[in-house]
């Protein structure tokens, strides 16, 4: 009888252990996590709302001026990128462009220049020459060394540009061109310099410079952006790109004074060698 | 009636204390778990309604937020392509600028990663009369450190492959730079 007891007692003790872990684990402990999970979401709730009330407190409205300076760059921006309608008048557009620039290339200096673009047919690189040096051997080494490069240019071509940045504007598009001249360092550098402005939605994109001749030889990507009327809109990118939401630039209204537009910028006069042309 | 442990069995003293000190402690922080949870509940509800108030203003701040981002987006995708073409011509007008003696370029690559840029250069140093290779090595680091104070240029990385016996040192430079 007393051996019946004690085992009834160790099962009576067993049965408080149980007890207590099922009331640990099935009640205290979910609880527990429960409460911190609210607390947490009110701290999160507070917070928001302490840095909603430092914004507020610095934050101004949009007044008249900023609505004037974003219909500004909104004017400026369908200066930057004209509308193209149909291919006759994108052909038409990219001539006056390529006119442009090698008018520009004969006033810098620039002995030989050539544009390499794909063909309307989109099948195969097409390729003019539109300057070329008065030294013949300087014509045959440009080239010969386009001949080592023109695999790399139609490479550049099919690939196309790298992304434009995020900006969303409905049926943007663009082509590519390559545009190959040899010219002395300063000379080449400052065409360089000068290519973006004057001719709408010219943007520079992949750029190799090398020194196998007597003159440093440019290779250049050139994309020409434009609003194509025949595409469906683009769908908008998501995300801010390079602006940080919380940048304090955007707590008052902009002006052209905080978001100012690049001019064009003369390089320095100070130019050291030919670097590249030195075998 | 007849219990399964028998009628017989009286639970000891000590068991009898455990039992109801352990009913009465369980109670006593279950009171305690509850006031401490609908105490957490309550001041949630508060927050939550302060924010739920605060949401029609910061609607108006986000939109307005959103247009000037916008607005900035349009002015960084025009003023790029001016600010690169400068960065581009700018970083070789500063190279041909740098003097490292015996240092000849052969290639220079860029390709942009809007709003950056990463540039490859490639070339070699000459040998010298009396030129080792630590020489070599530490002019290309001078080369290195005048790159690295060129404008917007982020971090810079130099590669040489200097051959056992004499020899050029040949060398790739690679960076970002952030045109101004």
């Amino acid at each position: 009888m007393m051996v019946r007891s004690k085992w009834i007692n160790w099962g009576a003790w067993l049965g408080l252990l149980l007890g207590l872990i099922f009331y640990l684990f099935g009640y205290f402990l979910p609880t527990v996590k429960t409460i911190n999970r609210v607390k947490r979401e009110t701290r999160d709730a507070r917070l928001r709302v302490s840095d909603f009330r430092r914004v507020s407190e610095r934050f101004k409205s949009s007044d008249q001026a900023e609505r004037r300076f974003f219909q500004d760059i909104d004017k400026r921006l369908t200066d930057f990128l004209p509308g193209i309608r149909d291919r006759s008048e994108y052909q038409r557009r990219r001539d006056e462009g390529f006119s442009i620039i090698v008018s520009r290339a004969r006033r810098s200096g620039v002995s030989d220049l050539l544009l390499a673009y794909e063909s309307d047919a989109g099948a195969e690189m097409k390729v003019e020459r539109r300057l070329a040096s008065a030294d013949r051997l300087r014509a045959s080494m440009f080239t010969a060394q386009f001949a080592t490069q023109r695999n790399e240019c139609h490479r550049w071509l099919v690939d196309g540009a790298s992304p434009p940045m995020d900006v969303n504007l409905d049926g943007m598009n663009g082509r590519s061109f390559c545009l190959v001249f040899a010219a002395k360092l300063k000379h080449g550098l400052g065409l360089l310099n000068s290519l973006p402005w004057g001719i709408a939605g010219l943007q520079l994109d992949r750029c190799l410079l090398m020194g196998k001749g007597r003159l440093p030889f440019f290779v250049v990507l050139v994309k020409m952006h434009f609003r194509d009327f025949a595409q469906p809109p683009r769908v908008p990118g998501g995300g801010n790109g390079t602006i940080d939401e919380n940048a304090p630039l955007l707590l008052s209204p902009l002006n052209r004074f905080q978001a100012p537009m690049v001019s064009f910028r003369p390089l320095p006069s100070q130019f050291g060698g030919d670097i590249f042309c030195g075998e | 009636m007849k219990r399964p442990w028998g009628n017989n069995w009286k639970p000891p003293l000590a068991l009898r204390f455990a039992m109801i000190g352990l009913v009465l402690a369980l109670l006593a922080v279950t009171v305690l778990v509850q006031g401490w949870r609908s105490a957490a509940r309550s001041e949630w509800r508060r927050a939550q309604a302060e924010l739920a108030a605060l949401a029609g203003s910061a609607s108006r701040i986000r939109q307005t937020k959103s247009e000037r981002i916008a607005c900035l987006k349009k002015l960084q995708f025009m003023n790029f392509p001016g600010q690169y073409a400068f960065s581009l011509a700018d970083f070789v007008r500063r190279l041909s600028l740098a003097t490292i003696p015996g240092i000849v370029y052969s290639e220079w690559r860029v390709e942009p990663e809007a709003p950056l840029y990463r540039f490859v250069l490639r070339g070699r140093l000459l040998p010298d009369k009396g030129v080792d290779r630590e020489t070599a090595r530490a002019r290309l680091l001078e080369l290195v450190d005048q790159i690295s104070e060129f404008p917007g240029v982020g971090e810079v990385i130099a590669e040489d492959n200097l051959p056992a016996g004499p020899g050029f040192l040949h060398f790739t430079v690679s960076g970002r730079v952030e045109p101004e």
